[in-house]
């Protein structure tokens, strides 16, 4: 699955996932769901600050 | 006792006889002045006087016979006359004459002139040296003679050769004739000659005239001998206008000559003066008048040369003036350009300099950012892009944790349940517990049961 998210956008909603469980607001039917979207969100930032990374060092060594 | 007497006849006769033995036929010289003159019949008859310190001392009569008047007369010629004036002193050769009828006298045979010029010489010379001793000689010479003098008072005895000539020479030469001449007619010889000059001279020094004029034509000695009398020559020096004298001939010279301004031997001389000084006068005034004329025209022409040099010059001078202005001009512009160049290449040289000195400090500038700056900050936004995705990535661990932890399925493989009503926790159900359906979610499977009682 393919976010249209700014990494911002993808930790705002990772955030509010994390305070939803804390505060235990999650429906138990949406729990599983709810747990695998914030896995997909881990995953998506994980990636962006890699590829960012990947970027800077890039763009260092050319310069 | 009877008286002896005689009678006048007899007493004159013995008189005669005593003279006549005493002086008999003998002739004396004798001085003495002769006061009175009468003549009859062609015979003189004199009075003759002598006296000592002005006091008469002697008087007596005395006659020169018509025969011995002629002979006189002959030999002496004018004189005679003129020795024969009353107040001259004269030496007579005489004869002691006793007239039984008329008495005592004195018969003249003979006269010497000599003595009586001897006498009038002397007595000339007192006069000078009374005058002299008076202040009177040169008063008249102090005076100032006018350059031109046409108003001239004339005194003198019209009847006179003299006097006819000083007219005739004044009106008609060729020199100057527009003379004004105001007569003064006077006797100029006898015994009234004395008192008529001086009231002559009195009455011309009333006239508003430039000159006194005194002439007396030709005479003898004895005829000018009254211009030598005191009086006169006193009135001449106490005139207030100039006297100029023509008395007699050539060689005389009288008193009233040294005490008069100007002296002329004659009438026609004094004449001559009058006009010859107007005519040298006028002359001298054409000659002055030709003069400044002759000067002013050689100003004139000097003048002009000068002018014109001086035209010349500061023509020439100006030009060479502003020549020299405008090279100066030149010269101030031109060094107006050098300086200006001067100034513009030093400025040029200043801004290449500020340029190389820009280029220089841009290049140093640059090369720091590039080598040091850029490099630092690259390094630094680097670390701080690490710093900060290392952040996010233990925040996000820590998230994950989280979710990992608050993942309840996990709890319940580990035998904890999760209690909901109608699919809502209990922690969070706010509804009427009892009756209602309890789920209980086990790791293996789901319990439902029904809430009977709620113990607290």
């Amino acid at each position: 699955m393919e976010l249209q998210l700014t990494y911002e956008e993808a930790l705002s909603e990772l955030q509010g996932i994390v305070k939803k469980l804390e505060n235990k607001e999650v429906k138990i039917d949406e729990l599983a769901s709810t747990v695998a979207r914030a896995n997909q969100l881990v995953e998506y930032c994980q990636s962006k600050l890699q590829q960012t990374e990947a970027e800077i060092q890039k763009i260092v060594k050319k310069g | 006792m009877t008286k002896k007497t005689y009678t006048l006849t007899q007493l004159v006769a013995s008189v005669k006889n005593v003279l006549a033995r005493t002086y008999g036929e003998q002739s004396y010289w004798v001085t003495g002045e002769l006061v009175k003159l009468n003549m009859k019949g062609g015979h003189y008859y004199l009075e003759l006087a002598d006296s000592v310190n002005g006091v008469n001392t002697a008087q007596m009569k005395a006659t020169i016979w018509r025969t011995q008047v002629l002979a006189l007369q002959q030999n002496l010629g004018e004189e005679f006359r003129q020795l024969l004036q009353p107040g001259n002193r004269l030496l007579f050769r005489v004869t002691v004459t006793f007239h039984e009828i008329y008495g005592l006298s004195l018969t003249i045979l003979d006269l010497d002139p000599a003595f009586t010029y001897g006498e009038i010489e002397l007595k000339k010379k007192q006069t000078i040296e009374r005058l002299e001793r008076e202040g009177l000689l040169n008063v008249q010479k102090q005076m100032r003679l006018p350059l031109i003098m046409k108003k001239i008072v004339l005194v003198g005895s019209p009847d006179t050769s003299g006097y006819r000539d000083f007219l005739t020479e004044l009106k008609q030469n060729r020199i100057f004739t527009n003379f004004v001449i105001q007569e003064i007619p006077t006797t100029v010889q006898g015994d009234k000659a004395v008192t008529e000059i001086c009231a002559a001279l009195l009455e011309a020094d009333t006239y508003a005239a430039d000159a006194i004029v005194l002439i007396r034509g030709g005479g003898s000695k004895m005829d000018l001998n009254v211009f030598n009398d005191y009086e006169i020559c006193r009135t001449i020096a106490q005139l207030h206008l100039p006297l100029l004298t023509g008395i007699g001939h050539e060689t005389d010279e009288v008193v009233a000559d040294l005490v008069a301004h100007t002296k002329h031997i004659t009438p026609t001389a004094v004449a001559k003066f009058l006009y010859i000084r107007v005519g040298t006068f006028r002359s001298d005034l054409q000659t002055g008048l030709d003069r400044i004329l002759t000067q002013a025209l050689s100003s004139l022409a000097s003048a002009t040369e000068q002018f014109t040099n001086t035209n010349k010059f500061l023509t020439h001078y100006f030009q060479n003036i502003i020549t020299d202005y405008r090279s100066d001009l030149q010269a101030k512009l031109h060094r107006i350009e050098v300086g200006t160049n001067e100034i513009l290449a030093e400025q040029r040289a200043l801004l290449d300099l500020s340029l190389e000195k820009s280029v220089v400090a841009a290049g140093h500038w640059l090369h720091i950012v590039q080598t040091i700056e850029l490099p630092a900050i690259l390094e630094k936004m680097v670390l701080r892009s690490t710093n900060l995705i290392e952040i996010q990535r233990l925040e996000l661990l820590n998230l994950q944790e989280k979710v990992a932890v608050l993942n309840p399925l996990k709890l319940l493989k580990v035998g904890y349940t999760i209690s909901s009503i109608a699919n809502t926790d209990l922690s969070q159900y706010k509804g009427n517990f009892i009756g209602q359906e309890l789920q209980t979610l086990t790791d293996q499977f789901t319990v439902y049961s029904t809430i009977t009682k709620i113990q607290k």
